[in-house]
Formats: structure tokens, sequence, C-alpha cells
């Protein structure tokens, strides 16, 4: 399978039902996702609350398991615990040990990677520079950290190990201004190094401004898959632009356009914002009912 | 009683070592095979530093302090006989309470940690890194360990400070007092060891290999020993024999075992070395009144007496009577014949008697001679008994089996004298007089360490003394060391003893010096007896330090604590933490417990309850019987391959000031490794198919 194996992330109808106690069926949280992300790609995992997001990178990473279909990542079976020392991971929310701080948290998890004392000296204050945290919140208990902090930190261990596949789950939640504008230029300056970066965002701006291509999942469903520019194309509307153009001008070019073609124009395609198409899609799919009730519930 | 339960328990627990060793197998060598290549300490080392850095930011420490002033007022309350029953009392607190902080602690920590981890979420940081399961698990348990290995630091210091402490303090009040002349004469001896050595002490210590009672000292250049009459003491002759043995020499047909019973062929001597009754009485009464004829008597050299008699039991191998009295010898005494013991006397045994003796594949039995008749002694050898199996015919000769005496073993090659036998062992009466009953104690291997010129040996013996005797007065025992080899005897020490209390007394070393030796003790006061087993006397053979001791018990102590976290981590695998905890529980006491409970899960006791319960109707009975006797199997069988952990026990010796065996620590390590590393494995593999998400 060379998908499989050459791709950053290769899905074949992953499937994941959770289960109650009983073994009866209670959600089916994602639904035959075939999904192949290519490596140096920064890929978008978009929908509603409830829709699969984070189950499917639960999967990636084994930390929950398939209930059928595959995934592998950077060429591995999805879990295997050799393929993690490539991979970066940030949680939705800062899961991390509330009573080490900031440098210890850092250590610990340089040391799970087996990376020398002396490599993790040079590395932690780097990191710790590229994530924004100042000297004083280093020595601070994360129990004591602001949400922003927490992710700040949350990505920073993400980063510690100089992974190839970075796996983002809602990386800018928690963060100001600021920090989501830092976020993205990371992830494009992660782009520019050749890495993987799989994100998970409410922030379609924040989506629309990164990611090379986009699929949103509804109810465990993908339903889109491509360029973010192609899928935000309208294609039964023609854009003429022109700069300082008279009305006249204007006329004789409608005019002009009636009988012959163009010379000295540009025609483009007008594009939506991502928003109007992440609202389309999950509307077509949930006749009369708010997208948001329509995804959470069973 | 309880063989039957043993006999299962064996089984069981090779059952036990085999599902050990499959899991370890199945689950670390196959299933976990690659995780076990890439195992890193480095990761195993990073995730138990972050149990500790928990564990201490959440100031589990603490706890220390807490249970150090718990146990200080404790010991303030404590009320000992004596100041090496302080010291012990002290020591058995603050043990105690080191031990039970450790295990609560560690199971609280350990069996919280992984939900808790799972349900924060952590955990996703931590596996989505390249650390293997088996790292998390392992990773835990160490960190555990060093948690519970710093709170038995804290605890150890304190109670090594705090006993030498008390311990000095109890031994200059002992050196005034000696000083000052104060002491009992009781105490005497154990006072002067006390303040030579000190009250914290860790002795190695030596045991008889077995006990005997004589009725004289035995001479060492004769085969016979004496036993004391008045049913004070008996002889036990071995005999091993196969079913076949008991076939008549002359049965060609159905060739049944016992079929013409046996015959004890036994040569007892004896002496009269008092007054008999009659004689006693005969003496007081006035001149001219005969005295009443209650019993057959005898004419001796002149004396009326009663005869010298012996009667003859069978015992099993736990010594204990084996056929009813009317299937030997018609239940009766014999009467010897000649002093010297060279008649032989025939007691019968019938042959429904010797089918009892075979019954259940037995092939040892004891042939207890005992002599019930006051002012005798009698002497036996080794040839003083066989047994014959005769023949259908008289014509016949018998068959003769000898007894099963052993040539390797010295102490088994004689027949066994013993004193009247009684629930806290064995009598030693007591005579003021030149000679009376002696307690022969064997050492061999047993030289002691050290150069002083005496060994201290001690000794712990009940006493009671017969009659309206006033019971004031002081036990005085007199103790000898030979040496069988060189023949060499020491001059005799004599000390005072106090019922059920130990006593220090000292040997001169020179003939104990090779370690082949017998100590000897004779009890010098009339109508007292002393109450002896063979584990009462025992040498100090050297001198460890208390310190190394202490941190021997502390060691079993951590050992422990690991197998406990190892329990509660394997439980908190699938199981959320309450019910973790209470699993945690149930495995460490349900060994212990099903062993308290031994005694109910007999197989039969199912019978009687239904009996009890007044289960009429026999099929009810039957089906209530046979439930219960499976599921007392069944409580067995689980008990056995659940750890065994009073094989943990730290206190005993050290409490008693005796060194711990390098044995003890074995075994408490062979406990936590046969029931630790399967649970470990089970951890890893519960945990490696688990999915970590809440
Ligand atoms: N452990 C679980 N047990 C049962 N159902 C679960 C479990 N985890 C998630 N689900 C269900 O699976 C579905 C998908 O959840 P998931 O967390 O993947 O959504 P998401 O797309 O990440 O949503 P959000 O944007 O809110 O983070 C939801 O309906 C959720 O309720
Ligand atoms: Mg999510």
């Amino acid at each position: 399978m060379t998908l499989a194996t050459d791709s950053a992330v290769h899905t074949e109808h992953l499937t994941k039902i959770y289960r109650d106690f009983w073994g009866r069926d209670k959600v089916r949280a994602l639904d035959d996702l075939n999904l192949t992300i290519h490596r140096g790609e920064v890929f978008g995992l978009l929908g509603p609350n409830g829709s699969g997001k984070s189950t499917t990178i639960k999967l990636l990473l084994g930390l929950i398991f398939a209930t059928r279909g595959t995934a592998h990542v950077l060429g591995q079976p999805a879990g295997s615990t050799t393929i993690n020392e490539k991979i970066g991971f940030l949680p939705e929310e800062s899961y991390l040990y509330r009573f080490l701080n900031g440098e210890e948290t850092l250590k610990f998890y340089g040391r799970l990677f087996k990376i020398p004392s002396k490599d993790l000296k040079r590395r932690v204050p780097e990191l710790l520079d590229v994530v924004g945290l100042d000297q004083k919140s280093r020595k601070r208990k994360l129990r004591e950290y602001s949400k922003g902090m927490a992710r700040r930190i949350g990505l920073a261990q993400a980063l510690i190990n100089n992974p190839d596949l970075i796996l983002l789950d809602e990386p800018t939640t928690g963060l100001d201004p600021i920090g989501t504008r830092e976020m993205k230029d990371l992830i494009l300056s992660l782009k520019e190094q050749g890495k993987t970066v799989l994100l998970c965002s409410h922030l379609l701006a924040d989506v629309q401004d990164v990611c090379d291509r986009i699929t949103i999942l509804f109810r465990g469903k993908m339903q889109t898959l491509g360029q973010v520019r192609d899928l935000l194309q309208v294609r039964d509307i023609t854009q003429i632009q022109t700069r300082g153009m008279t009305p006249q001008q204007l006329t004789e070019v409608q005019e002009f356009l009636r009988r012959t073609g163009v010379t000295d124009a540009t025609i483009t395609h007008p594009t939506t914002t991502l928003e109007d198409l992440f609202v389309r899609v999950v509307r077509e799919n949930t006749p009369g009912a708010d997208p948001r009730i329509a995804g959470n519930g069973q | 009683m309880s063989s039957h339960l043993l006999g299962d328990f064996e089984i069981s627990n090779f059952t036990g070592a085999i599902l050990g060793v499959v899991i370890v197998v199945g689950g670390l060598l196959i299933y976990g095979f690659r995780d076990l290549l890439r195992f890193s300490i480095t990761r195993a080392w990073a995730i138990s530093s972050v149990c500790w850095s928990e564990s201490i930011r959440r100031k589990v420490l603490w706890i220390t302090p807490l249970a150090i002033i718990g146990v200080i007022i404790v010991a303030q309350l404590q009320r000992p006989s004596d100041e090496q029953d302080a010291i012990r009392q002290t020591i058995k607190f603050c043990l105690f309470a080191t031990g039970l902080l450790i295990v609560i602690t560690t199971i609280i920590l350990a069996a919280t940690n992984l939900p808790k981890e799972i349900d924060t979420r952590v955990i996703y940081t931590v596996v989505t890194k390249p650390t293997t399961r088996l790292e998390i698990v392992i990773g835990k348990v160490l960190g555990f360990a060093r948690v519970s290995g710093a709170i038995l630091i804290i605890m150890g210091l304190f109670t090594g400070l705090y006993l030498h402490l008390r311990a000095s303090f109890l031994r200059d009040d002992i050196r005034q007092r000696l000083e000052a002349g104060l002491v009992n004469p009781t105490d005497l001896a154990s006072y002067q060891h006390y303040k030579d050595v000190g009250l914290l002490n860790a002795k190695t210590i030596e045991m008889p290999k077995q006990m005997e009672v004589f009725a004289r000292v035995p001479d060492p250049k004769s085969k016979v020993r004496w036993f004391s009459g008045n049913s004070e003491g008996e002889a036990l002759i071995p005999f091993e024999f196969k079913k076949e043995d008991f076939i008549a020499p002359d049965d060609n047909q159905d060739k049944t075992p016992g079929k013409t019973g046996a015959v004890a062929l036994i040569k007892i001597g004896w002496d009269q070395v008092g007054p008999t009754p009659e004689e006693q009485r005969a003496g007081k009464l006035p001149i001219g009144i005969a005295a009443p004829d209650t019993k057959p008597t005898t004419r001796i050299a002149g004396k009326l007496v009663r005869a010298p008699q012996v009667m003859v039991r069978v015992y099993d191998t736990n010594l204990n009577q084996l056929l009813p009295g009317n299937a030997v010898g018609n239940g009766k005494g014999v009467d010897l014949a000649d002093p010297a013991g060279i008649t032989p006397i025939p007691v019968y045994i019938t042959p429904q008697g010797i089918q009892q003796m075979l019954q259940g594949d037995r092939t040892k039995i004891f042939l207890n001679i005992i002599g019930p008749n006051k002012g005798y002694e009698y002497s036996i050898a080794p040839d003083s008994a066989v047994l014959l199996i005769p023949g259908m015919s008289e014509q016949t000769q018998p068959k003769v089996l000898q007894p099963a005496y052993s040539n390797n073993n010295p102490l088994a090659a004689m027949p066994f004298l013993r004193g009247r036998y009684g629930m806290g062992g064995e009598q030693l009466p007591g005579s003021s007089k030149e000679t009376g009953p002696v307690v022969v104690l064997p050492f061999s291997n047993a030289a002691p360490s050290g150069s002083g010129a005496q060994v201290s040996f001690q000794l712990r013996a009940g006493i009671e003394n017969s009659g309206d005797e006033d019971t004031e007065k002081l036990t005085q025992i007199e103790a000898v060391a030979y040496n069988p080899k060189s023949g060499e005897t020491s001059s005799p020490t004599k000390f005072y003893l106090e019922a059920n209390r130990q006593t220090i007394f000292q040997l001169p070393r020179g003939p104990l010096a090779d370690g082949q030796f017998e100590i000897r003790l004779r009890n010098l006061t009339d109508d007292h007896y002393l109450i002896l087993r063979p584990d009462s006397v025992s040498m100090i053979q050297s001198m460890e330090s208390f310190d190394f001791n202490l941190l021997k018990s502390l060691f079993i102590l951590w050992l422990m604590s690991i197998l406990v976290t190892v329990i509660a981590i394997f439980c908190s695998t699938w199981l959320s933490w309450p019910i973790a905890i209470v699993l945690t529980l149930v495995i460490l006491l349900g060994h212990w417990g099903v062993q308290q409970l031994s005694d109910t899960l007999q197989p039969g006791v199912g019978n009687s309850i239904a009996q009890d319960l007044g289960l009429q109707d026999p099929s009810k009975a039957k089906a209530f019987t046979s439930s219960y006797e499976a599921l007392s199997k069944g409580l067995v069988a689980v008990s056995t391959i659940l750890p065994d952990i009073s094989q943990f026990s730290a206190t005993e010796d050290i409490e008693k000031g005796v060194a711990i065996a390098p044995q003890r620590l074995f075994d408490a390590l062979t406990v936590l490794l046969g029931f630790g590393v399967p649970m470990l494995a089970l951890s890893y593999v519960f945990l490696r198919n688990k999915e970590v998400a809440p």
C-alpha cells in the first residue's frame, strides 16, 4: 500500500462506535472515514461540536481503538509507540500534570523521548521562548496557569521532540488575538520546515489562513474534502475586476462583452468566506434544524 | 486436621506457580515482546519521578510526623512487664505503625493514580509519547516504591533513634539497680546480660535438634537409657513397614495382612528408686494393721511392692495414640520379670488392631512404652523391642520386624524418650537429690561465635507445682554442657527461673566450641514441674547490630509495599479507584482470611452444618453439603493463588531481639516476585488493551 506508507495520515473505512458497559452501541462517533493527508501539508479538520474530530485524532494516536477500518500514521499502524517518536500532539485542552512547573513539564516529556539532559537544557528554554512563556511563569506550577498559558505549554510539549507530524486539536482556543496570530505563524513556519500539520478548529478564519486542504466532518461522516481555494470557489458566477473604470467605460465593456471577447480585464471567480461554506454544508445535511443542535444529538 | 487442606494447598500452589509462569511468558515475553525490547529505564524513571513529585507536592510525607506522634502517645500508655518487654512493645508499635502507614498510603496512591490520570486525561500526553504501557506500569510501581521507601526511611530513622534513646535510659536504670542490689534473684542472670549487651540486640539463635527427657543422666559408655515411672516418662520406638510385612509367614491363601495379629516382644529393665505407694502406706500405718490389699502386689527381695509394670501402646507419627487400649496387650500393663530386662515379654496386638494400623497406607508407627507405677525407673536399649508376625500354625517361625533406627542419624539411632506430655510441652519433674530426671538437648553445627569465656543461652519454660506446696518457692535450674566427642562436661550453672519469662544463663565455652554438644537441664526444686518444648532452650550464637536488623525489617516492609503497589495498580487498570482499593485489600487479605477460616472449610463441615440447620430431607441436605464443599474448595483454591502476606512478617523476629534470617528476606522476595511479576504482566496486558480515554 503506497498510500498507507507514503502519506502522513491514511485511513480506510475508519469507524468508531462508542459502546456502553453492556456492549450496546451508544454513539457512532466516526463513520467510514477515508482520508489521506500528504506529507508536508497543513490539513484542516472541521466540523460542528460532536462531529468526531477529536475522535479521529484519538484514533490516529491509538488512545482509542477503531471499531472498524484501519489508520496509518507516517506509514505505520496508528497507535504504535515507535511512531510516536515523530508525532507531536496538542489535545483539545491542556492535559498536563498540574503540580509540575513549566520547565519540569517539558523536561519530563523530553525524557520520554530520551532526549539527553544536555540537549534538554538548551531545548527547553528555546521552546518556552517560541511559545511565548516568560521567565517568571516557567517556574510556576501549571495549576496556576491561565488558560492561554496552559495552551502555550501544551504546544511546547507537543513540539519537544521536533516532530514530523503535529496534531493540533483546537490550538487557538483560549489564546488572545496576538497568541492566535503567533500560532498561525508557527503553523506556517512548521509547514515551511516541511512538517505535516493536522489542525482541528472551529475558528474558520484560522483554518482559511493556514490550511492547504480541509475536510468537514458532520455526524461522524466526511462531507467535503479539497483544496481550500477550490472549495471556496463559486463556479456559476464570473467576476470581472478592473481598476479606475469610468461608468461610461463600464457600459462600453458591457456593450463589448455582449458582442465579443475581452482583452484588458481580469476575470476571476469570487470567493465566499469559509464560514458561508461551513454553514451551507451543515445546513444541507440537516433538513430544517439548527446545525449545532443536530450535531450533538442522536 | 489440616493435613487435607495442606495437601490441597500444595497442589494448587503448584498450579498457582504454573499460572504465574504462563501469565509472565504469555503476557510479557510473547504478547509484550516488542515493548519488552523497547523498554527504557530512562522513561520508566521519568514516569516514576512524576509519581514521586506528585506525592511530595501533595505532602504525602506529612503523614509520617502524625504517625510518629501517634507512636509516642501509645508508647506512653504501655504497661511492660520489664525493661526488655518495654523495648519489645516499643519496637512493635513503631513497626506496626510504619507497616500500616505504608500499606494504606501505597494502596491509596497507587489505586487512584491511573484512574485519575485517565479521568483528567493527562494520560493522553503520556501515551502519545513513545512510552510503552509497560514503561507506564513499571514507572508507576517504581514511583510509589520510592514514596514508600521515603516513608520507611523517615519512620526507620525515628524508630532507631527513639529505641536507642529508650534503651539507653532503661539500661542505665538496670545498671543502677544491679549496683544497689535491688534485683530479684530470678532476674539476676538476665539483668546481668542486659547490662552487658544492652536491650537492643539482634541475636542469631541456635536451636537444639531435639529434646529428650531421661530419668537419669545417660551413660556415654552404655546404650541403656532410663525413663521415669509413675507415667512421668515414656519411650517411643519407631517401626516402618509395608502391608505385606503383616501377612502371616505361612499364609498361602488370601494373604490378608494382619490376620494373625502381631506380638511386640519387649525387654525392659527396672530399678526401684523409692517407696511404692503401698510401701509408703505400710510404713505409715500403725503396727499390726495390714495395708489394704488393693491391687495385685508382689514380693521382690522380700519386700512387698506393687510390681514394676509397663504398658505398651501404638502411636501414629504425630505421636497420637492410634489403636484403642484393648487392641494392645488387652489394655493392661504387663509385669516385668528381671531387673536387667533380659527376659523378653510378649504383648499381643490383635488382628483388628493391625488392620486398623495399616489403614490409609500407613507405613510408620511408634511403639510407646510407659511405666505407670510409682517408685521405679525403667531401662530401655535399642534391642528392647521387636515386632513378631506369628504364623497361622504354632509350628511356623514368626516373621521378625526390627525397629527402624537410622544408622546415619545418631538422633534416631535409639529409642526416643520423652517426659509426660501435656498441653504446654513435656514435664521435667524437680528433684533436689543428687540425681534425677534430666532434659537432654543435642545441638549440632552450633559453634558459638565470639571469644568470651562464657556463652549465653536463653530459656523460657512453664512451671507447674504439685500439691499444696508454698508457691513462693523459687524454681532452681541446673544446666550443664556436655561434649560427646571429647567427653568434656562443664561445671554446672545454677539459676532461678520464672514461669514463661525468658531467662538468660551462661555456660563455659569449652565443651561448646566445636558446635556438637548437648545441654542438660535439671530441675532442682521438688514438686515443681518444668514445662518444656524443644524450642524452649536456645543458644545465643552471635549478636548482630540492632540497626542492621531494623534495616532488614524495613526492607521487608518495603518489599511488601511494592507488592501492594503492584496489586493496586493492577486493580486500577480495569476498575474505578474505590473498587480497586477494595479489591486490593481483598487480594492482600484473601490468603490470610481463608487460613483463618480453614476449620470451617474442612471437608465434612458442610455435612455437619446441614445437620445443625436441621435439613431433614436427605436430598436437600446432600445438595447443601455438596454446594458447601464446592464453595469451600473453590475458596481454598482461590486463596492459594493469592499472595501469602504472612511472608512479610517483619516484626516478629526483631521484636524478640532475634536477627532476621536471610531466609526471611528471601521468602519475602519470593512472594513479591512470584506474585508481583505476573501481576505486573497482567496490568500491562490490561492497560495495553484499554482505551485510555475516559
Ligand atoms: N468516551 C465516549 N463515550 C461515548 N461517546 C463519546 C465518547 N467520546 C466522544 N463521544 C461522542 O462521540 C461524538 C464525537 O465526539 P468528538 O469528541 O470526536 O467530537 P468533536 O468533533 O471533537 O467535538 P468538539 O468540537 O466539541 O470538540 C460525540 O457525539 C460524543 O458525544
Ligand atoms: Mg473535540
